[in-house]
């Protein structure tokens, strides 16, 4: 045991002697130490351990308390190599690296190496630990970076393995694929064991060798090589397009080439599509059957059609232009700005606008002109905003909308300013229109009217039987007629209007009746004064029958008492009487004969001796027509009797004709013939024709009494008779009322 | 045979009456008004009246009823046509002027019987 001590003592006491070296070493190391006693079971930590292990420094602990540091994770582990450590027939050496718990609840990794001493202390002299040291130091920081380098290895496996782009390592040296990820195998149809060991160009991914050199050298000069586009054709035939990415770079020492394949196939066909849609948005805009164009998201012209250029003729350049200051070129400042707003806002929210009819002066062409116009927000080809912009120029139409507006202005004004009667039928009847002097004529409101049949409307409500011939009419018409009679419209009870009414049907370019136009005009005073012609006709025909009677009465007492000879004349001469009598009334409308005027027709043939041997005077006095002829034909038998055998039978003898209207109550016309001067009278005994005429048919005429005397001087002859049966009354006489 | 002459035109009347005379009637009366001739056909005494269908612008229907009334026989003589002379209720209507053997021949048909 001495021996054993000694050795011991010599081995602490070596230890010693190079302990302030050892222990500078060791602390520049970054190891702390611990000193092992076995047989006391105690450790004694410097201060470097003791903070590792959270244990008090340089004081004799129980080597329990340390044990107990040890992590639960790490414990058994580190009881493992404390006792292969501890046997007495290896080397005493332990080299382990494990977990500890510290009192504060971190947790750290150490490295921690003991060297254990053995002596023959043991029971029979075996051998025993005795001492040990310790060095321990806190590997924490370098363990966490190996396990960030593990992860990251993992992850980046995972990725390799899980990418949706194939890739291949590549050895530039042999050419050779080295590895490749499932997504590769998968996509060409080889399993990775077929993959690796071949040549690009023998999976198809290059056309020949010559290209798969042409990419190597291409890498060794700019370490990268990209191809867009390649074909690419799977085991299985199908038809992929890739891109693919070459890059070469050094991995831990040497070079290696790594291929990313990206199927584009997808891609392609999406590109594709987009190019088609693009087209087709372009061909929609450009056939668009109105202006069209399109404001970017910049708010830019960025397309428009062919329907649209016209509008923008004053603008140069216009596509890419920034659409405010086209619209200030088109229409100025003002009304720019506002267009511009609405196109902002249908940008920014979406909202489609409509505008209602627009018609502004243009700024560039300095003419009003006026639009249909609509703004909506649209999706472009590169998925951003846009305004679409369609518009029609409508100048033209509202240029002739207004005159067809101005024209039927007229045309109504045309029809309510003339005379007739005037509507608009539908062909069943449906009045549609009626001018203001149809409904002025009935009294009637247009409302109450339109709408309505015909034969329902106020016009004949009076009358159902005229409703009924309409009704028929309205059919009549609607199949083609044009039907046209006079119809009695009863306006009231006591009024009624006669009118020559038309219904016309109106036929479109087809030659299909669309409607009916009825047509009336007021005949109700032409059919008074027709019946008055017809009344009058008949009148006349009556006078002049009576006439005829009188002539035919005439003539057979012309023939009784005359001389055969002088028939002819004497006939002639008293049908001239006669005629000149009435000669007077027609020229008076049978509203009677002054007696001057009767006198002076009588006698116009001794006209020249008007004044002087043939006086007549007296007070205006309107004789009737039966008081006319009578004293007419009187007048003419006594000048014919006078030129015969009185004052005008000579050169010297004159007739005094005068007349008067006596005052009084019944007041008398008397009139006068006087003759003087000419031969002496005999009283003629005959009572011929002309006795007769004088006499009791003048008396007959008036109502009055006649008187001849047969004077030494002349013949005179005296007429009274009531002025009520001679002359005309002031007011007009009926001129139908004399025989 | 006896006549009485209603008619307002006294040349008329006049012919009438010699016409008639020289035929051998007799005119028993001439009336050139209304009132007149109501007056005569209800008292004079003839066989047949001459009837003009206007009197003085007065329509002689009264007349021609009066005279339908004693059943007198009667010719309507007149200026009007026979269309415009319907009211007379009578066949026998001479429009003026008429020819006198017409009128003498009808006055003979209707007037009595000798």
């Amino acid at each position: 045991m001495p021996n054993e001590e000694q050795d011991l003592m010599q081995a602490v006491v070596a230890h010693k002697r190079s302990e302030a070296n050892l222990r500078l070493g060791i602390a520049i190391a970054g190891f702390g130490l611990g000193v092992l006693d076995f047989r006391t079971d105690q450790v004694t930590l410097d201060h470097i351990a003791a903070a590792l292990f959270g244990l008090p420094a340089n004081t004799p602990i129980p080597r329990s308390e340390m044990h107990a540091r040890v992590h639960p994770a790490s414990a058994a582990e580190v009881k493992a190599a404390m006792l292969l450590a501890l046997d007495p027939a290896g080397d005493g050496l332990m080299a382990i690296e494990h977990r500890i718990l510290r009192p504060d609840g971190s947790a750290l990794w150490v490295a921690a190496r003991k060297q254990i001493e053995f002596g023959n202390h043991g029971p029979g002299g075996s051998r025993l630990a005795t001492v040990g040291l310790l060095a321990v130091r806190d590997i924490s920081g370098r363990w966490l970076a190996e396990e960030k380098i593990r992860i990251s290895e993992t992850r980046y496996r995972r990725l390799f393995e899980a990418a949706h782009d194939g890739v291949l390592l590549v050895d530039p040296n042999t050419s050779k694929i080295v590895d490749a990820n499932p997504f590769m195998t998968e996509l060409l149809g080889y399993p990775h064991a077929d993959l690796v060991g071949k040549e690009l160009y023998e999976i198809g991914l290059l056309k020949d060798q010559a290209s798969s050199q042409e990419m190597f050298l291409q890498l060794k000069v700019d370490h990268q090589v990209r191809y867009e586009n390649l074909p690419l054709e799977s085991q299985s035939g199908v038809h992929r397009e890739v891109e693919v990415v070459a890059n070469l770079y050094d991995e831990g020492g040497h070079a290696i080439i790594q291929c990313n394949i990206r199927d584009i196939t997808e891609r392609k066909l999406a590109e594709a599509v987009a190019l088609q849609y693009s087209r087709l948005f372009s061909t929609l805009i450009e056939q668009a059957p109105s202006g069209v164009y399109v404001i970017d998201a910049q708010f830019r012209m960025s397309q428009i059609n062919k329907l649209a250029m016209p509008a923008f003729a004053a603008v140069e350049p216009l596509i890419g232009r920034d659409f405010s200051e086209i619209l200030t070129i088109v229409w100025g400042a003002d009304v720019g700005e506002r267009i511009e707003q609405i196109f902002r806002h249908t940008l920014r929210t979406g909202e489609r606008y409509v505008s209602p009819p627009f018609t502004e002066r243009r700024h560039d062409i300095d003419m009003i002109q006026s639009y249909e116009w609509e703004a909506q927000r649209v999706t472009l080809v590169d998925g951003s905003y846009g305004v679409a912009c369609y518009f029609s120029d409508i100048t033209e139409r509202k240029l002739a909308e207004d005159i067809v507006a101005e024209r039927e202005a007229h045309v109504r004004s045309i029809l309510d300013n003339t005379q007739a009667f005037i509507g608009l039928l539908s062909v069943d009847g449906t009045l549609l229109e009626a001018n203001a002097p149809s409904l002025a004529a009935a009294g009637v409101s247009r409302e109450s009217v339109i709408g309505r049949k015909l034969w329902d409307t106020n016009w004949w409500a009076q009358d159902s039987q005229e409703a009924n011939r309409l009704k028929d009419a309205v059919l009549r018409s609607a199949a083609g007629e044009v039907v046209r009679y006079d119809m009695i419209v009863r306006l009231a009870p006591t009024r009624r209007m006669d009118v020559d009414f038309m219904l016309a049907p109106v036929r479109d370019a087809s030659g299909t009746i669309t409607l009916l136009v009825p047509s009336g005009l007021d005949i109700t005073e032409r059919k008074r004064s027709m019946h008055h012609i017809q009344q009058l006709m008949g009148e006349v025909n009556h006078r002049a029958m009576n006439l005829l009677g009188v002539v035919q009465a005439v003539a057979r007492q012309t023939a009784r008492d005359g001389d055969p000879a002088t028939f002819v004349t004497r006939l002639t001469e008293r049908i001239g009487g006669l005629a000149a009598s009435q000669d007077l009334l027609v020229q008076n409308e049978w509203k009677g004969v002054e007696v001057a005027d009767l006198v002076a027709a009588q006698l116009a043939h001794y006209k020249g001796l008007f004044g002087s041997h043939v006086v007549f005077a007296g007070p205006p006095a309107r004789l009737t027509p039966a008081a006319a002829q009578g004293i007419g034909m009187a007048l003419h038998e006594l000048a014919t009797n006078a030129s015969k055998y009185g004052a005008l039978s000579d050169s010297v003898g004159r007739v005094n004709i005068s007349w008067r209207i006596t005052d009084g109550a019944e007041p008398n016309f008397e009139m006068r013939w006087l003759e003087d001067g000419g031969p002496s009278v005999v009283p003629s005994t005959r009572r011929g024709f002309g006795q007769k005429v004088i006499g009791p048919m003048v008396e007959a005429a008036v109502s009055g009494s006649a008187e001849i005397q047969y004077a030494e001087s002349g013949l005179s002859w005296t007429l009274i008779a009531p002025v009520a049966k001679t002359l005309e009354s002031e007011r007009a006489a009926t001129p139908m009322a004399f025989l | 045979m006896r006549i009485l002459i209603i008619e307002d035109e006294p040349m008329i009347a006049l012919y009438l009456q010699e016409l008639l005379e020289d035929a051998g009637f007799a005119i028993i009366g001439v009336a050139s008004r209304l009132a007149k001739a109501m007056e005569l056909i209800k008292s004079a005494v003839f066989d047949v009246a001459i009837l003009d269908a206007n009197l003085a612008g007065i329509s002689s229907s009264p007349a021609a009823a009066a005279l339908v009334a004693r059943s007198m026989p009667f010719v309507v003589l007149s200026g009007y046509s026979m269309q415009q002379q319907q009211a007379f209720p009578t066949p026998h209507f001479l429009q003026k002027p008429c020819r006198p053997e017409q009128l003498i021949s009808i006055l003979s048909a209707i007037g009595p019987k000798p």
